[in-house]
């Protein structure tokens, strides 16, 4: 009896050997792996493309500012160089910045002609050196040199060519070198010229040849003080650089300006504070002030724990300066004071997606019970066509546990070359779907739909040459294949590009392109368990085949 | 030619098969006794129950409860554990049938050596597989088949198909060697070739049990009985 049952141990190279022959010298075996295949495939790419996607969200607000956000809109935070300061000084806290974020008007130097283009945008103010120490700004600035490699690359007449380090220095001071005047970056989608090329590379088409980094723009913001709105405050900036975040939203819509100038223009800045009964006598200043603060954790921090110990310096901070200066109201956490980590400030939006994703993995898991189902009824099939051989097995003294674990193991072979040919497919797909993509995007060329269509004219002639023949098969297998190329053929002739992957509305320039590593080990490895629990009953109806009746007739 | 020793006996069995209600007795105390190195011919009608006789033997059925029990090599087969059972169908005994039975995906040789491989893993495997594929390949060529050695079943005769099953039944040297109507599918010259070869397996010492309606053929059997009622009459 033990020995029975620990027979499988052995892993008896007959198994192997009929395992084998039965995969390669039918069709219905690859049938089965090729739905192995797709189902796994499916589950692979799209929850690969939704896990990319969210980790680009994510990716992108830490880019964007960092671990943790103070912000109190409008009014702004007075005596914030001490709050930085006091942030600093923390030992879990790398960096913090001051930044000013307003909305403001751009006059853009195009079209030619008194006519000019304008803009809303959304004005950040920032110290550009601290700014940098904190969120990714240094590498999404584009307009840079190409090194040598990337110079063999690049297109003939890509405008990186010509440049010199000075544009990313100018870039990164906000400073124009030839004037000193202060600069302005616009992200790389506020300027309508600028195309995004097959390559990834960015490049000024449209109307005329606007490089934006030759011309100046005028910013106009609408200043709020004492309750209302001031006249508004213009300046002229040159455009010293433009920056990708990859975030299409931001890239169309966020420029950088110097802090001090961002303060200047929201009336943020220093002011005389005057007596109320007597305007002309000053009694005190109000202090300069920004609307926001971004902080970085140093690693090994999370960016939950310095969001605490941010919380608890703001209260010292706050109580420090209602002494010091109680003439200036401190604004208070959980009253228009928000702080917090950069993933609740994009929960509203991380959550959704996250949510999204967890519902197409279950969805799409329901996939795996389509699999299973195949394999169960592609394998009750072969038992019933093999119910002889089992007999014969049987009588030549194969157990009934190895009768099963013959197909047991067979459905394990159709899981495991399943889940890789489908792994490959997954690859194939989510590594080019952006040109893939692109490809549906654009009209069909000509050649498709000709192609397709003189092979469905070649087999049509098939098929009235089978009709006239003797047997049915070939001829409902050559119409089949007819009216399929037809069709595709009057689907390409039909087909108008459109775009799937609006990146206005998907938030990124990209599609996500890359395999989630977690996703393609949990999907094949479901893939092999349900073809195997697929196998289970079939197998267990092949141990249970009476060998005298499998065996008593031809 | 045969010793005086029995090497596989049974008595007393009984087998009834169940149509719905209705009770078909095939065996009603069946008893025979085949003694080492003999060839017994069980003659009897079509239906009269010589594959089912033959099928207990070989333990591809059980009989029905009872007294009835089949005796080999001294060892009662009702007490036999699942895998002594089946190393006894492996091993002890090998099965000729009328329609061949050979696996259609595999060749020749391996329909051969395939009972050589059954109850073995990996290790033994590639201890024995040489020496296997030898005896394989040496008994085919015995039996003519040395041109025929990578061919499926569907490219071979009928005749040629029974050699392979031979060769297969042969292939882990069995004390008995059961024969169901072994040229039953055959025509007549084949049938005799076939019965040839059956004939000097039997020379070479091997004890045979051969199922067959035609009296002619069981008349080349050392001894010849009779199925008839359910029972075994000399
Ligand atoms: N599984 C079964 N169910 C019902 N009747 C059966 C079954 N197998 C055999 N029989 C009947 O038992 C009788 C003996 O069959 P079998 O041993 O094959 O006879 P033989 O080999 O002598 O021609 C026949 O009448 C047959 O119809
Ligand atoms: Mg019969």
């Amino acid at each position: 009896m033990r020995t029975e049952y620990l027979a499988f141990l052995k892993f008896p190279v007959y198994h192997a050997l009929l395992t084998n022959r039965y995969l390669t010298t039918r069709v219905i075996p690859l049938i089965a792996v090729a739905c192995v295949a797709l189902c796994a495939a499916l589950v692979i790419i799209v929850v690969s493309v939704m896990t990319g996607f969210l980790e680009k969200v994510r990716g992108s607000g830490r880019m964007l500012i960092g671990d943790v956000v103070i912000q109190y809109p409008v009014q702004g935070i007075p005596h914030y160089e001490r709050l930085i300061k006091m942030i600093e000084d923390l030992p879990e806290a790398a960096a913090a910045t001051a930044v000013i974020q307003s909305g403001g008007l751009l006059g853009m130097p195009y079209p030619e002609g008194d006519n000019k283009d304008s803009k809303l945008v959304e004005v950040w103010g920032i110290e550009p050196e601290s700014f940098a120490a904190v969120t990714g700004y240094a590498d999404s600035l584009y307009w840079r040199p190409l090194d040598e490699q990337e110079q063999r690359a690049a297109r003939e007449n890509d405008i990186r060519h010509l440049l010199t380090e000075q544009i990313v220095t100018d870039g990164l001071a906000l400073r124009d070198h030839r004037t000193g005047r202060p600069g302005i970056v616009l992200g790389m989608h506020v300027s309508d010229g600028n195309r995004r090329m097959p390559d990834g590379s960015y490049h000024p088409l449209g109307d005329g040849y606007w490089w934006m980094p030759q011309y100046e723009v005028t910013l106009t913001t609408l200043p709020i003080s004492g309750g209302g709105v001031g006249d508004p405050e213009s300046h002229i900036f040159p455009v010293v650089n433009e920056f990708v975040s990859g975030v299409y939203m931001i890239d169309q819509q966020r420029v950088m300006i110097p802090l001090n100038l961002a303060q200047r223009m929201t009336h943020l800045d220093a002011a005389d504070r005057v007596d109320p009964d007597d305007p002309m006598r000053v009694i005190g200043t109000h202090p300069a002030r920004v609307t926001t603060i971004f902080a970085r954790a140093v690693d090994g921090v999370s960016a939950l724990e310095l969001r605490e110990h941010i919380a608890n310096v703001y209260e010292e901070f706050a109580d420090i300066m209602r002494d010091e200066d109680p003439m200036t109201r401190m604004p208070v956490p959980g009253l228009g004071l928000s702080i917090l980590t950069w993933e609740q400030q994009q929960a509203q939006f991380i959550g959704p997606v996250e949510k999204e994703r967890e519902l197409m993995r279950i969805l799409f898991s329901i996939i795996y019970f389509v699999a299973a189902g195949l394999v169960l009824a592609i394998f009750w099939a072969i038992v019933h066509e093999k119910t002889r051989d089992i007999g014969i097995l049987r009588s030549i003294g194969a157990s009934r546990l190895g009768i099963s674990m013959i197909f047991l193991r067979y459905g394990a072979v159709i899981g495991v070359l399943g889940a890789f040919v489908g792994l490959g497919l997954a690859y194939l797909v989510v590594s080019n779907i952006n040109e893939i993509h692109e490809a549906i995007g654009r009209d069909a060329p000509p050649w498709t739909w000709i192609t397709t269509l003189v092979l469905s004219i070649v087999a049509l002639s098939m098929t009235i040459r089978k009709a006239m023949g003797e047997k049915m098969l070939p001829t409902v297998l050559w119409t089949l294949g007819t009216i399929t190329l037809g069709c595709i053929s009057a689907a390409l002739v039909l087909h108008q590009g459109t775009l799937i992957w609006d990146p206005a509305v998907y938030y990124f320039a990209e599609i996500p392109n890359t395999i989630d590593r977690n996703t393609a080990v949990t999907t094949m490895i479901g893939a092999v368990i349900f073809s195997i629990l697929g196998a289970f009953i079939p197998a267990a109806k092949a141990a249970d085949t009476d060998p005298v009746n499998a065996l008593r007739y031809e | 030619m045969s010793s005086t020793q029995t090497i596989l006996s049974a008595s007393r069995l009984h087998k009834t098969y169940h149509l719905g209600r209705v009770e078909v007795p095939v065996l009603q105390d069946a008893t025979i006794d085949v003694r080492e190195g003999e060839w017994v011919a069980i003659l009897g009608a079509s239906g009269s129950g010589k594959s089912t006789l033959l099928h207990l033997l070989g333990d591809l059925d059980q009989p029905d409860a009872g007294d009835g029990q089949i005796v080999f090599d001294g060892r009662k087969l009702g007490e036999m554990s699942r895998s002594q059972r089946n190393a006894y169908r492996n091993r002890s005994v090998g099965f000729v049938f009328q329609f061949y039975h050979l696996l259609p995906e595999l060749n020749v040789v391996e329909n051969t050596l395939l009972p050589g491989l059954v109850g073995i893993g990996r290790l033994r495997y590639y201890q024995v597989i040489k020496s296997l594929r030898e005896r394989a390949t040496e008994l085919l060529k015995d039996f003519g088949l040395g041109h025929r050695l990578k061919h499926r079943p569907r490219e071979l005769s009928g005749g040629e198909r029974q050699r392979v099953a031979i060769a297969r039944a042969l292939i882990n040297q069995p004390r008995v060697l059961l024969a169901d109507e072994p040229t039953g599918n055959l025509d007549e010259h084949t049938g005799a070739e076939i019965l040839e070869l059956i004939a000097a397996q039997h020379r070479s010492g091997l004890s045979i049990v051969m199922v067959t309606h035609d009296r002619s053929l069981a008349e080349r059997a050392d001894r010849v009985v009779e199925l008839h009622d359910g029972r075994v009459v000399d």
